[in-house]
């Protein structure tokens, strides 16, 4: 580690973070990155390098734009509470627009946008925070007099990637819930010649932002992806299959309200609508805020926030299926489903009797004519 | 009703053994699966206890998976059948693409609901049967493609992770609205269950045919006057 032990001492020298951050959190940083990324503590070195000489470099250039959003990505991004050294890395390596961030506004921020633009041609990583919309020609997102959709196209030539972070950017997220006014989409909808990486989440974690960028620090190439596009590194496995109260699912324990036995027992959170089982993120291995919890820990079911149409197709979220429309009302499947076997069956049984009584009037009626041709001499032609 | 002389009585083969191997199979699986089905998405216990000795729902879990990959092959034997197997069970004498068809499926259907009108055995499938066996190849299948597209994501081979990400794509990229769909079909087959003993029932009743002992062992014993015209006869 002789070699990243140097680098490190650069950093320090480097001045370029505050003194809070010292070099034993940026060497945690770099281990937790190494993790996230599934290497050995062989990269750790490795990865200081690369992270100290974009610092050095000032690039890759990294612009940030905001459209339908609410900011939360930023917020998480931030957190308010205690700066982390993920956003200390990224202002350090080159975030050179940011509407939220930066110090300058109106006419001074676009320029800087198109400074940084025209500086790194094709090099520029676009971040891309909230959904874009394409009704009535976008209208409904403007900034500095252009539709989102126009800012895209004017980024897209200088972009070498698109990340869209949270479920908006990716997937249109909930300006695209139904009924969707604003026709609103996700990035990969709209940029065409330059690939895209969906970070979603609601929002989406800062360190998995910082994972993708250090990969593509270190290896110089993209992460795989899934087909999503999301990066398998973050994506790959459903929350369920990395919960921590999964045993509890396997073996049938679960918490039936947030404040019963099994909820105060830790028992699986599933009968009160986790969708974990349908949700593909690193909540549960890699956690939030500072890596102290997140929602299924913390006790809350799962709502899927990562996972596209979410809003309309995880709702309500404490019910584990969503509700089905039939009739003219909302109703449970299993409601719905239970009631027509019910009809189905007093069906059959009024067909049953109904044939019965058809088959018995024939057979009395037959008996009848019978009797009557008996007493007759002459019974009629057949 | 008719007199009946009991005349003629037609004793024949009309099921070979793969669909009648098929057939129970798949009822054997449908309803472990339904049954298994039904406790995965809404389990009604919760034992206390130490969670690492006891695997409740866990077993559940693997019974319906044992039961879907048990369904996926009496599907699979099913529909090579219907390629090569005898007249009664070839797709070909199954799909409805002629008028005629059409015309026997509402006249069975008009003898149902009016039970007046005279109801008739046949050797093979009844017309009404054999359309609505059709839909339920296709629930079948529903529930297949659902479920081993639920199936695949919880497997992470590569092979798996492919086959997932089609699924998926089939149904508006989210899990959880194949869920439903998935366990709607666990209604279907409920509701298929209910009629279909019914109508087998009714039809032994009523035409004085086997039915189930000709799905087991494969022969019909029928009178011949109890046969529709359009009936194929030995
Ligand atoms: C007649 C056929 C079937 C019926 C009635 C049925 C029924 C069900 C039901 C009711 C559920 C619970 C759904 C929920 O509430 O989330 C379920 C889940 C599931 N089924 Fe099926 N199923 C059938 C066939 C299959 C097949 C062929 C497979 C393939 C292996 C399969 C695999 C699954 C899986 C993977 C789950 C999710 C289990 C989990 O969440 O852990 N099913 N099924
Ligand atoms: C959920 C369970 C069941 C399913 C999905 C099912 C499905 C089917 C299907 C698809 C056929 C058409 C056979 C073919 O041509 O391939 C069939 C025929 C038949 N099934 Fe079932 N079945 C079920 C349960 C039962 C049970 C419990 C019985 C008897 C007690 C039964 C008795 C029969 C008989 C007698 C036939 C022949 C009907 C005819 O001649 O048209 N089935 N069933
Ligand atoms: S709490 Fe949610 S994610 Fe965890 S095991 Fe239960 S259902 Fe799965």
């Amino acid at each position: 580690m002789g070699d990243g032990i140097q680098t490190l001492h650069t950093w320090e020298r480097s001045g370029l973070l505050d003194d809070a951050w010292s070099r034993r959190e940026f060497l945690k940083f770099c281990g937790r990155m190494a993790v996230l990324l599934g290497l050995s503590d062989a990269f750790i070195p490795r990865i200081a390098r690369a992270l100290e000489t974009a610092i050095q470099n000032r690039r890759p250039s990294i612009v940030w734009l905001e459209f339908q959003d609410c900011a939360g990505n930023t917020e998480s991004f931030t957190r308010a509470d205690s700066p982390s050294v993920a956003q200390a890395v990224l202002e350090a390596v080159s975030l050179d627009y940011h509407e939220t961030l930066m110090a300058a506004a109106g006419h001074r921020a676009e320029e800087a946008r198109h400074k940084a633009l025209e500086a790194h041609r094709g090099q520029v990583i676009v971040v891309v925070e909230g959904s874009i919309p394409t009704k009535d020609d976008g209208i409904y997102c403007t900034i500095g007099g252009k539709t989102a959709l126009q800012i895209i196209r004017e980024v897209e030539p200088y972009a070498l990637v698109f990340v869209a972070v949270g479920t908006c950017a990716a997937f249109g997220g909930l300006p695209k819930a139904n009924p969707n006014p604003t026709g609103a989409v996700g990035v990969e909808d709209v940029v065409r010649t330059k690939p895209v990486i969906n970070l979603p989440g609601c929002p989406a974690n800062p360190d998995v932002l910082m994972g993708l960028l250090v990969h593509y620090l270190v290896f110089n190439r993209l992460p795989d992806l899934d087909a999503q596009r999301r990066p398998l590194f973050a994506f790959g496995k459903r929350i369920h299959d990395t919960c921590e109260r999964r045993p509890h699912f396997d073996a049938g324990q679960f918490a039936l309200a947030f404040d019963d036995y099994g909820a105060r027992q830790g028992y699986c959170l599933y009968k009160l609508g986790c969708k974990g089982p349908e949700t593909y993120n690193i909540c549960a291995s890699l956690r939030w805020n500072m890596q102290a919890s997140w929602p299924v820990k913390a006790g809350h079911p799962c709502i899927g926030c990562s996972e596209r149409d979410f809003w309309d197709r995880f709702t309500p979220f404490y019910e584990r299926l969503p509700e089905v429309r039939a009739f003219g009302v909302e109703q449970r499947a299993d409601r719905l489903g239970g009631t027509l076997v019910g009809v189905t069956a007093v069906g059959v049984l009024a067909h049953a009797l109904y044939t019965w009584a058809v088959r018995r009037a024939e057979r009395k009626a037959e008996e009848l004519a019978k009797k009557e041709g008996e007493a007759k001499p002459n019974p009629p032609e057949g | 009703m008719a007199e009946r002389s009991e005349s003629r009585i037609i004793y024949m083969k009309v099921w070979q053994a793969p669909i009648r191997i098929a057939h129970w199979l798949m009822f054997a699986s449908v309803v472990t699966l339904g049954i298994t089905g039904y406790l995965i998405g809404n389990p009604p216990f919760s034992a206390p206890g130490e969670a690492s000795r006891i695997y409740t729902l866990g077993t559940i879990r693997f019974l319906h998976f044992l039961a879907g990959y048990v369904l996926l092959a009496s599907f699979l034997l099913r529909l090579y059948w219907g390629f090569v197997g005898n007249r009664f069970s070839r797709w070909a004498t199954m799909l409805p693409v002629r008028k005629w068809q059409w015309r026997w499926i509402w006249g069975e259907t008009r003898s149902l609901l009016w039970p007046r009108i005279r109801y008739y055995a046949y050797t093979g499938h009844a017309p009404l049967g054999n359309l609505v066996y059709l839909l339920v190849y296709l629930g079948v299948l529903f529930s297949i493609v659902t479920g081993f597209t639920l199936y695949a994501h919880q497997q992470y081979t590569p092979f798996w992770r492919t086959l997932g990400a089609w699924g998926l794509a089939l149904f508006g990229y989210n899990l959880n609205f194949v869920h439903l769909l998935h366990r709607l079909m666990l209604w279907f087959f409920a509701i298929f269950l209910v009629v279909h003993l019914y109508l087998v029932v009714y039809t032994v009743v009523v035409t004085r045919t086997t039915q189930i002992d000709t799905m087991i062992s494969g022969k019909k014993f029928v009178f011949e006057e109890e046969l529709a015209p359009e009936a194929e006869k030995p």
